[in-house]
């Protein structure tokens, strides 16, 4: 099958061919010009070549044109790469994406980790941190080359804190306290009254009010910071329960029942209610599987002789 | 001393020509023949200078357009520092002389016309009515319109807007090498074809 394909645009038409020769004494003018321009001495050209004679009788002529005869009113084409208009949208182009990626990453960047009832989860994040979340907690986090930051916006989490060459630090917003760590291992928890921090290891910084001093905690101390963002620091890091919560358990050592309920209960999809106020005065030891919410009621139950209900939305304790 | 004829001997157009005061032809006249530059351009130029004008111009306007070429190349000459009389430069000024001789030929008013003494080339379009002329301004605008627009622009860049190589390739961006090598081509497809159009047989 033949086709006729027809070209889209209509090539210029046909330049009249040059003869060899011409184009000889044509270049050899063109140079007896440049020369004269850079300052050299001018030459008499042509004077004995009729060849070039005849190219530079053409070049005269062409002076008594007007700008107009040679129909250049449309700019000529340059090459698209060295247009000034494509180099300077190229570069706004550039600027443009640059400023969406740095907003891109100051926005969009932010990860958001979180749990429910009874879950943990452990996460490693892009710079080598890593990140343990406790039952029903929600985390955002912002990794980029300039900032390491967290907020804790419920709930509980241990930080694994990676080191950066740089001592790049890592902060972590959790209610009224800020912490600022560049290496470490450490404990957040948060609750509706205050935001509890445990160190496990290294050094960290703490603040409470944006005014407030820093308080500078060493391995193994303890910092409550209140909703109104008063710090508390001294207590010992409490090891033991990090240990449990990542384990998946809850340590009671002679709690109260009231105290021992809204732990466990922090873990459990179906909550425990105690159906007198007093019950909470009761003490419970042991260790118990955090997740395991009806296990804990039906022991509570045997040791202080209590009777266990249940309906659709809740565990009832009663006497 | 003798320069050239049209400065030594007042020719016939030049008298026709009601417009002209003595003072100014006087004062042309003096500064030609003070001038060392313009004795050289003379020497340098007349022969293509002649043939030029000739192309364009009736034989009889011939001479007062070579007086009148000299006069302003010699106005030129006295500014501090003159100018370099290249030949782009020297054919620049006679571009500029021609239209306006033509133009002023050209004028119905032509005995009442005052002349413009400034040395800018003028570049307003006119109405050329000779018929020498307008024949071969035709015969040469065929042929640039037959040349690629690269060369096209190079060659009015250079010749018409009188700009230096250099700033060729400067303002287009393109090495001076290929300006040269566009403008060589330009000016042997332009002699081809005025070769074919019978431009050298006048």
């Amino acid at each position: 099958m033949v086709r006729a394909v027809t070209p889209l645009r209509r090539p210029e038409p046909a330049a009249p061919p040059i003869v060899e020769a011409d184009l000889d004494a044509a270049a050899r003018l063109v140079d007896a010009l440049a020369a004269e321009e850079a300052g050299g001495p001018s030459p008499v050209v042509g004077r004995s070549d009729p060849a070039v004679a005849e190219t530079e009788a053409v070049w005269d002529a062409l002076g008594a044109l007007e700008a107009e005869d040679f129909k250049l009113a449309a700019p000529a084409p340059a090459p698209l790469w060295r247009r000034r208009e494509i180099q300077i949208g190229g570069f706004a182009a550039l600027a443009a994406c640059l400023v969406a990626a740095v907003w891109l990453q100051g926005q969009a960047g932010v990860q958001v980790y979180s749990t429910s009832a009874g879950e943990r989860r452990v996460v490693a994040l892009k710079d080598g941190s890593r990140l343990e979340l406790n039952t029903r907690s929600r985390l955002e986090v912002r990794i980029s080359a300039r900032q390491r930051q967290v907020r804790l916006v419920e709930g509980e989490a241990l930080f694994t804190v990676a080191k950066r060459p740089d001592r790049q630090p890592f902060t972590v917003d959790a209610g009224a306290a800020s912490i600022r760590v560049t290496g470490t291992q450490f404990n957040v928890r948060k609750t509706t009254d205050q935001t509890r921090v445990d160190l496990l290891e290294g050094h960290v910084e703490v603040r409470g009010r944006r005014d407030a001093p820093l308080a500078r905690l060493s391995a193994g101390q303890a910092v409550r910071v209140s909703a109104s963002g008063d710090l508390t620091v001294g207590a010992p890091a409490d090891f033991a329960r990090v240990q449990d919560w990542r384990a998946g358990r809850v340590t009671l050592t002679r709690a109260r029942l009231d105290a021992a309920v809204a732990d466990i209960n922090r873990y459990a999809a179906k909550p425990i209610a105690l159906a007198q106020p007093a019950l909470g005065d009761l003490t419970v030891d042991g260790v118990f599987e955090a997740r395991d919410t009806r296990a804990f009621a039906r022991a509570v139950a045997t040791l202080h002789g209590l009777t266990l209900r249940e309906d659709d939305h809740r565990l009832v304790l009663s006497r | 001393m003798l320069l050239h004829p049209a400065i030594s001997s007042v020719p016939n157009a030049q008298s026709r020509r009601l417009g002209r005061g003595r003072g100014a032809q006087r004062r042309g006249r003096d500064v030609i023949t003070g001038t060392d530059a313009v004795q050289d351009l003379v020497g340098r130029f007349d022969g293509r200078l002649r043939r030029y004008v000739s192309r364009f111009l009736e034989p009889v306007d011939i001479d007062d357009a070579l007086h009148d070429i000299y006069a302003r190349l010699a106005r030129q000459a006295a500014r501090i520092p003159p100018p370099s009389f290249n030949s782009t430069y020297v054919f620049k000024t006679a571009d500029g002389v021609l239209r306006d001789l033509h133009r002023r030929r050209q004028s119905r008013d032509a005995g009442r016309h005052v002349e413009l003494t400034e040395d800018i080339p003028s570049d307003t379009p006119t109405p050329f009515e000779s018929t020498r002329w307008k024949q071969n301004l035709d015969i040469l605008r065929a042929a640039i319109l037959s040349l690629p627009r690269q060369e096209r622009l190079v060659l009015m860049m250079h010749r018409v807007e009188g700009r230096k190589l250099t700033e060729i390739a400067e303002s287009q961006r393109i090495p001076l090498r290929t300006v040269q090598q566009l403008l060589a081509q330009a000016l042997a497809r332009c002699r081809g074809k005025l070769k074919e159009d019978g431009w050298f047989e006048q």
